[in-house]
């Protein structure tokens, strides 16, 4: 114990040359955005904030809380809206959905693809259950994978830049 | 904790001096964590980015109603051992004793033995626990280290999941995935204590299918006697495995895995706990086994199907035993509705043993026993993310006591992101073994009245199993990202635990006259065990960690017959009161990197008649140095044991002679092409 004591006592923060992964999802989500299109009906105020919906709480929802203070999307503040179970989610342009809160979400989808909600998650099978973007970490890095028929189905257009760099599914 | 923060400020001036005269330069880069170096960054180096995912195996960790416990790989890699018990010494109420060169004592809150009966361990969640021996015959269950990706312990009782046995923990070792493993491995090491080597290759020929195969081979040399002599107790080892995994459409994941194993091995035994009469005695095993795991996932439910089928065979105190067991398990995971999180499953497992040699030891020389289990257990959230309940149990037949039932009931609060509180009752019971039931056994005792006595252990058909009912709880708190504590304590009340009734000894005048003293099996004691468990992970800086395991524990027996009972074989409570054990890894410059392991333990008690039997407090040291040569090399070298020239860490109540373990030094060597 004492060779701990003498050897860190000094405060200086850790470097941290690897990134943890809620970090690095984080900083991908606030990018996203700038490669999506939300149904002209979404857009249609200027004026009105970039409405990010946290759907759950967890390491990852944290993380995207500190990612998203203070951001801007497009000219819009980004607002965060800490959502539970059975809140209003449709004026959200973006949501989050925790990984505690997916069981949840096939109640939740309906009303989320009508009001043109870019989905997220962290889940590997998100995608495959009604999620427009999946995250998941595939062996060291995060990978971004897209269901263009959710997309679609949610007025949602994917630039083909976004659509290059993503695992896509459901065409 | 602020006792522990205030101390560091005080004590800053001398500490700042310790770092110079430690030449550690605290680099105070003044970097932002995270986002805002991450918001410069474009999406496609985003996604090339190499994460770090420990967080999120220690979240699941974080929040578990159980005393769970993981080694991660890097523990594995940076621990320098040869052997998956010496890796168990670093979990928190785990005792992990050596007994001579192949054999070991292994078992989670109290009962520790060779043939420890209230452990479950398993390898990818097929059962080596040996159920005629009743115990886990470790030095025929290893494998290569570097083919393991994660060991899960959980202490306390995992009957309701695991079944039967699973009274005191459970251990799984999960193996590295082939897709993980690819390329070739040439590893090799030696030193004074073993000397092995290690070839293994991997490749996977699409995306869907995966594989590899290794050799190994390790010779254990002969430790000491207590006089400093050889204890002749030499062994080896040689392994042939293979893995494949096979993955379509990421819904169906087929996993099949096989391995030969062979033992050639001697110990010394003795019956009558006398350090200079004794025999050298062979030991041989050898078998197979193959298993298959198919998983399904659908939206948000899993289907497993796992099976597995083992051949083994042992040669030991002149015993040939032949064990062959075949299992099959389903299991389904689902989210049944809105805050239900349902698992349930059902098994079967049947195991024949044939025993012959010279030495007779059963008084039916085949048993064949089935078991059929099925459990059920729902995770109930009551408050989202903040309150959840686990209640399950399973039910299971079994050849020997028939119905068992093993219930448990878990809580686990989580009132903030850096808290955990959890608290669970259980009942788990051990069955009876073949031995148990069976064993006729004639062993010399030494003479009595001029004649020459022999004990004769015999089995009872009507042995009931050992109950435990379990009442833990834990806490678990994060001090920001550096400093995390997990603590557990538990009451344990064991009953019809099983004994020795000393029976009235008998002359016996056939083949020439001896006296016999019979030992009859019986459910003789009852037990309070408590303790407590505490781990501590710091990480002050990426490259410096510490981890610090720390137990507690007593027990007391209480007979309930009125006959004269002894404890049996493990009973006797033979764990020390206080275990510690303590892990510094530090990576340096140039690829260099450095480790340091204390483990103490005070006495460990015994109720054996003999000088030998009490072993001293004593406390280890290990060192280890390695460095990484370019990619595919690095290369290792260590010493273990420095404190004493030799030391002894168990006494075992069983026939097996414990050895002590000296001083010793190794070099190691790893290729990657």
């Amino acid at each position: 114990m004492a060779l701990c004591l003498a050897l860190v006592c000094c405060d200086a923060r850790a470097q941290a040359t690897i990134p943890n992964e809620y970090d690095v999802r984080a900083a991908i989500i606030l990018n996203l955005a700038r490669f999506v299109t939300w149904p002209p009906a979404k857009t249609a105020d200027p004026r009105a904030p970039f409405v990010v919906g946290l759907l759950g709480v967890d390491e990852q929802t944290a993380a995207l809380e500190r990612a998203l203070a203070g951001r801007s999307v497009d000219g819009r503040k980004v607002a965060v809206r800490r959502l539970t179970y059975g809140d209003r989610s449709g004026d959200c342009f973006l949501v989050y959905v925790a990984a505690p809160e997916l069981k949840h979400f096939d109640e939740a989808e309906p009303e989320l693809e009508r009001a043109g909600v870019l989905t997220v998650s962290d889940n590997d099978r998100f995608v495959f259950s009604g999620g427009v973007v999946g995250l998941p970490v595939n062996g060291d890095h995060i990978e971004i994978q897209i269901n263009l028929g959710h997309a679609q189905a949610s007025g949602l257009t994917i630039s083909s830049r976004l659509l290059q760099l993503a695992t896509v599914v459901g065409r | 904790m602020n006792a522990y923060t205030g101390n560091a400020h005080a004590g800053k001036a001398s500490a700042w001096m310790a770092l110079l005269i430690f030449a550690v330069g605290c680099a105070a880069e003044g970097q932002q964590p995270g986002g805002g170096d991450l918001s410069a960054l474009s999406l496609e180096q985003l996604t090339q980015l190499e994460v770090n995912t420990v967080s999120r195996r220690d979240q699941k960790l974080f929040e578990t109603p159980a005393a769970a416990f993981v080694i991660t790989r890097d523990d594995i890699l940076r621990s320098g051992v040869t052997s998956v018990p010496e890796l168990l010494r670093m979990v928190p109420g785990l005792e992990a004793a050596q007994i001579d060169a192949n054999t070991w004592a292994v078992s989670a809150r109290g009962f520790n033995s060779r043939f420890a009966n209230k452990m479950l361990i398993m390898i990818d969640n097929r059962s080596i626990y040996n159920p005629v021996f009743s115990g886990t015959l470790w030095d025929q269950n290893d494998l290569m280290l570097e083919d393991i990706e994660r060991i899960e312990v959980v202490r306390g009782p995992g009957g309701t999941m695991w079944g039967a046995n699973a009274v005191n923990g459970v251990i799984n070792i999960v193996t590295r995935k082939a897709s993980d493993t690819r390329g070739a491995l040439v590893a090799g090491d030696a030193g004074r204590i073993e000397q092995g080597a290690a070839v293994r290759w991997g490749a996977c020929r699409d995306a869907h299918l995966c594989y590899r195969v290794f050799a190994k081979g390790e010779q254990r040399s002969a430790l000491l006697a207590y006089d400093g002599t050889s204890a002749q107790d030499s062994g080896s080892a040689e392994r042939l495995g293979t893995r494949m995994d096979w993955n379509e459409s990421g819904n169906d994941r087929l996993t099949v895995e096989a391995n030969l194993l062979r033992n050639p091995e001697q110990q010394r035994i003795d019956f009558g706990y006398s350090p200079t009469d004794f025999s050298v005695s062979p030991v041989y095993g050898t078998g197979g086994n193959l298993m298959g795991r198919w998983e399904h996932t659908a939206g948000s439910s899993n289907v497993a199907l796992e099976g597995y089928y083992g051949d083994e065979h042992r040669t030991e105190i002149g015993m040939k035993l032949n064990v062959q067991i075949a299992d099959l398990d389903f299991q389904h995971h689902v989210a049944a509705g809105a805050r239900n999180d349902l698992v349930w499953g059902a098994g079967f497992r049947w195991t024949s043993d044939r025993t012959g040699g010279r030495q007779t030891y059963f008084a039916h020389p085949n048993h064949i026993v089935n078991l059929s289990s099925t459990f059920v257990q729902d995770s109930l959230t009551l408050v989202p993310a903040t309150l959840a309940v686990t209640a399950g149990t399973k039910l299971q037949w079994n050849t020997y006591t028939h119905f068992e039932i093993q219930p448990s009931v878990r809580l686990v609060w989580t009132p903030d992101t850096t808290n955990t509180i959890w608290a669970g009752w259980s009942r788990a019971v051990r069955t009876p073994s073949d031995q148990d039931h069976d064993v006729d056994f004639l062993y010399p005792m030494g003479t009595a009245d001029g004649l020459p006595l022999n004990g004769l252990i015999l089995g009872n058909p009507r042995l009931a199993s050992e109950v435990l009912l379990a009442d833990e709880s834990g806490y678990r708190h994060r001090f920001g990202e550096k400093l995390s504590l997990d603590l557990a304590g538990f009451f344990n009340r064991y009953t019809d635990l099983e004994a020795t009734s000393v029976g009235t000894p008998y002359v016996v005048s056939h083949p020439s006259p001896s006296i016999v003293q019979p030992f009859l099996y019986v459910n003789g004691f009852a037990a309070n065990a408590e303790g407590a468990e505490a781990a501590v992970a710091w990480t002050p800086r990426r490259d410096l960690r510490f981890q610090t395991a720390y137990a507690w524990m007593q027990a007391r027996l209480v007979s309930h017959t009125d006959a004269e009972v002894e404890p049996s074989g493990g009973q006797d409570w033979s764990t020390p009161r206080n275990t510690l054990d303590v892990r510094g890894f530090w990576d340096l410059e140039h690829h260099w990197s450095l480790s340091a392991v204390l483990n103490a333990n005070s006495t460990v008690p015994s109720m054996l008649p003999s000088p030998y039997a009490v072993i001293p407090q004593h406390a280890r040291v290990d060192l280890r140095v390695s460095r990484s040569l370019g990619e595919e090399f690095a290369v290792a070298a260590g010493v273990t044991n420095l404190l004493h020239r030799s030391h002894a860490e168990f006494f075992p109540e069983d026939y097996t002679m414990n050895s002590y373990i000296p001083r010793s030094a190794y070099v190691g060597l790893r290729w990657n092409p």
